[in-house]
């Protein structure tokens, strides 16, 4: 299981952001224009609130494929990393347009940290499992 | 007559001489001033001989052949050439036939005065007799069939043939090229010419006859007299040729004849023939007139005529009323013949104005005679099962034609139901192909018996098996990866996940459940996040399967975080939940299931970091046994302190769980979506109840073990 831990970036809160993520990653595969009814709320990864209620992490597998729709717009996607550099989007948006499929670690950015569930536990994302 | 044949085979430049001796070829002797080389030949009269039996069929006629010429060498060669020529020789030659040649001797003689050689050469020719004198002294050329003692011939025509009559031990004209076939007449009347015969027996080696009759069938059908047979005796039947001598004044030349319909008792001269255009039914064109005349009419007689100028309807087994455009003939079995269905459909151009490009239309009875209503009242522990079904093949056959079922209703359908149903599909085209043919099914089967149908009560219950026979909905919602679409899958006839439509709609791609339909009632497990959604179908290895070899039943894949949850109202101790699973590898801990993330109506069962089984309902308990890589059915029983752990039948944990009730149902994983199982699941279902001590858990887990075959009893 691995996380990565959502920030907030400008008005953007943490829930906004990953919610949003983890809307357009699934708008890859069914741009919204070709989308049926059921799927206009579809996600790809869980969102995980921490008991503070401020902070979100989306709950990722990199190895989870994205197929690529030709319409695939990617325009909303990058923009929910105003930190990656111009040439950083071109690069995204160009590596994603040239594949059929990709799998999702191929896109996280380098300067995003993935986290393991021990990491989310002791940082109090999820009590310890005294039940079990 | 010899003298022709010599002369011929010398002056043959084929022969090898006629090129030396061109046609200085001379009987006897060469006439005065003839050029040379030359050849002169001398027959003597022929010799007749005898055998044993009697004069021989062949004469011997000795012949001189001479060749004369100026030089020596060159009579030699040309000596030579003829005797090979001549001996041995036999073939027919300018008319005359040569049985054989035989060389005798040769002589040479020189006359110096004139400077000329002669080379003088002996033959026997061997000739038929006929060509030349009998020893009785009459010529063989004025001999004919007539002349012989076992033949009688009577004014031979133009093709005449000869036919052997029995009682006279001679051969007969017998008409011209006709056949005739022996028969007896085995009525007490005379049959007179022309009259056809039925064949009724044998008497001997002869088919008995008698006038022919229709009742006797078309096939008895025989011949037609060609003489007068007397009443009780032998005569013949002409089955091809001519028959003369008929009245056949009423028909003119070209009429075809076929026997009269209804001639019985009564004896008719000829005149049993009527027109073939007329309303006679017979089949059966027998004759054309071939002289119209009162004394000496003639008929040719055709017994197994081609079908001109016939028609279907005149066939034993063909029954055609009223046709019409486009119709076909359908055999009906009750009747056993072929008929036309009646036109239902005919008014449809009727009054139309347009121009038709296309006209389709099927044709349907209004008879009953394929609507055969079955009953609606299954037998007992059986149900009724009706379906449709359709074919593009016009008149498919109804048992073993390529039919694609169309529709399958509900269990129990009515008849009246059946019908609305068909009718409904009628209108339209299934599947895009056109249903040229359609048929219903009725079958009186087993009635299906799901678990919930014996241990109802179930809170929720899930399966990728119908549980429930009162359950119409589907199994599952799978989605797949390839474009997210989705589909609901529901079960085949028997009860089965529809693996087929299932391996159609994901063909190519994985798929994922996004909803495991609740068949108890409507507590749905749903995951809408598509990277939280276990598997069902593999792109490479097709639909997930798990049990043992031969009896793999259809799962679904968990990885450890994916899973799917409802929300479920709370449901209060005691609660029962059999859960098949099937751990595939160990995680530091695993939950299958779990309930409520409030953590306030919570209850699970799970693996412990020992690997052991351990349950929870405020409290936790953990077995000594381990939990083994391998599938289980799985029933955890809380009630309070009387709770207990069963694996495959069997306790493995008693122990006081706590009394927390259960809500939001977490099917995979821990209830943050963590901690999950990793392996597969088939079933879980919650009773809000002690099933145990209910007596059921056993039955239950039983029946649960009838289909997965899991452990043995």
């Amino acid at each position: 299981m691995t996380y990565i831990i959502v920030l907030p970036v400008g008005v953007l809160t943490s829930e906004t952001r990953a919610k949003q993520i983890t809307r357009e990653l699934y708008n890859i595969t069914v741009p919204l224009a070709v989308q049926a009814e059921y799927q206009k709320d579809g996600t790809v990864f869980g969102v995980v609130k921490h008991p503070d209620g401020v902070q979100h992490a989306l709950q990722v597998d990199p190895a989870y494929i994205i197929p690529v729709h030709p319409q695939a717009n990617l325009e909303k996607l990058v923009s929910m990393f105003p930190d990656l550099t111009d040439t950083e989007r071109v690069t995204l948006q160009g590596y994603i347009h040239t594949q059929e499929q990709f799998p999702f670690g191929a896109i996280v950015p380098s300067t995003t940290t993935l986290r393991d569930h021990e990491y989310m536990v002791a940082n109090g994302w999820f009590p310890e499992n005294e039940e079990i | 007559m010899i003298g022709k044949a010599i002369y011929a085979l010398i002056i043959d430049t084929d022969n090898g001489v006629g090129d030396t001796i061109g046609t200085r070829c001379y009987p006897m002797t060469a006439p005065q001033g003839a050029e040379y080389p030359c050849v002169t030949y001398e027959p003597s009269p022929p010799q007749p001989s005898d055998t044993k039996h009697g004069p021989s069929t062949l004469d011997v006629q000795p012949t001189e052949v001479v060749i004369y010429s100026r030089k020596f060498s060159e009579a030699e060669d040309i000596a030579s050439t003829l005797r090979a020529m001549f001996d041995r020789y036999s073939g027919t030659v300018a008319t005359v036939p040569i049985q054989s040649v035989q060389f005798q001797n040769q002589s040479y003689e020189h006359y110096p005065e004139i400077e000329l050689y002669a080379i003088v050469q002996q033959y026997q020719f061997r000739l038929p007799r006929d060509l030349s004198v009998v020893i009785t002294g009459e010529p063989l050329e004025a001999l004919n069939l007539e002349r012989l003692a076992n033949v009688t011939i009577n004014d031979p025509i133009d093709r005449q043939t000869l036919a052997y009559d029995e009682a006279s031990g001679e051969w007969i004209n017998d008409g011209a090229g006709s056949i005739s076939i022996p028969v007896f007449n085995n009525s007490n009347d005379d049959i007179v010419p022309g009259r056809p015969l039925s064949a009724v027996g044998a008497q001997g080696d002869r088919i008995s006859v008698e006038p022919y009759q229709t009742a006797y069938g078309p096939l008895r059908f025989v011949g037609i007299a060609g003489e007068t047979i007397p009443g009780r005796s032998n005569g013949h039947a002409t089955v091809y040729g001519e028959i003369r001598g008929l009245d056949t004044s009423n028909f003119p030349v070209g009429t075809l004849l076929y026997p009269l319909e209804g001639v019985n008792a009564t004896f008719y001269p000829f005149g049993l023939f009527t027109w073939i255009e007329g309303t006679n039914s017979s089949p059966l064109v027998c004759a054309i007139v071939t002289r119209q005349q009162q004394n000496t009419g003639r008929i040719f007689v055709r017994m197994w005529s081609p079908g001109y100028r016939n028609n279907l309807d005149r066939l034993d087994d063909v029954v055609i009323s009223n046709p019409y455009q486009g119709a076909l003939l359908r055999y009906d079995s009750t009747s056993s013949d072929w008929r036309t269905p009646p036109q239902t459909s005919k008014t449809i151009l009727e009054g139309a104005t347009e121009t038709v490009e296309i006209y389709y239309y099927s044709i349907t009875t209004d008879t009953q005679q394929f609507r055969t209503a079955q009953s609606d009242t299954p037998s007992a522990g059986n149900k009724i099962v009706r379906k449709i079904w359709y074919s593009t093949t016009a008149q498919a056959d109804i048992d073993s034609g390529s039919w694609t079922l169309l529709e399958t209703l509900a269990d129990n359908a009515t008849y009246a139901d059946l019908v609305d149903a068909f009718e409904d599909q009628l209108k339209t085209s299934p599947g895009g192909d056109t249903p040229v043919s359609i048929k219903t099914t009725w079958e009186d089967v087993t009635a299906f018996t799901g678990l919930l149908d014996t241990y109802s009560g179930a809170a929720a219950a899930y399966s990728l098996r119908l549980l429930d026979s009162d359950y119409t909905g589907s199994a599952i919602r799978v989605r797949r990866a390839s474009d997210n679409a989705e589909q609901d899958i529901g079960f085949d006839a028997n009860g089965d996940l529809d693996t087929t439509a299932l391996a159609t709609f994901c063909s190519g791609t994985d798929g994922f459940v996004k909803i495991w339909y609740d068949q108890a009632n409507s507590n749905d497990a749903t995951q809408t996040v598509t990277g939280d959604q276990p598997k069902i179908y593999d792109s490479t290895n097709g639909v997930i399967e798990d049990g043992i070899a031969g009896n793999e039943k259809p799962a679904i894949y968990f990885d450890g975080s994916t899973h799917v949850k409802n929300s479920m109202s709370l449901v209060n101790q005691p609660i029962t939940i059999s859960h098949v699973v099937a751990i595939q590898s160990y995680g530091a801990v695993n939950y299958m299931f779990d309930s409520d993330p409030t953590n306030t109506n919570r209850v699970f069962i799970g693996t412990a970091t020992t690997r052991n089984w351990r349950f929870f309902a405020g409290t936790t308990a953990t077995s000594t046994t381990g939990a083994p890589l391998s599938q289980v059915v799985l029933t955890g029983v809380f009630d309070g302190s009387g709770s207990e752990l069963f694996v495959d039948n069997t306790s493995i944990l008693s122990a006081s769980v706590g009394s927390n009730g259960l809500s939001d149902l977490f099917i995979g994983t821990k209830n943050d979506g963590t901690l999950g199982i990793i392996g597969n699941c088939q079933e879980l279902i919650v009773y809000p109840s002690n099933q145990d001590t209910a007596g059921n858990r056993t039955g239950i887990e039983t029946n649960i073990n009838d289909y997965y075959n899991i452990y043995t009893p």
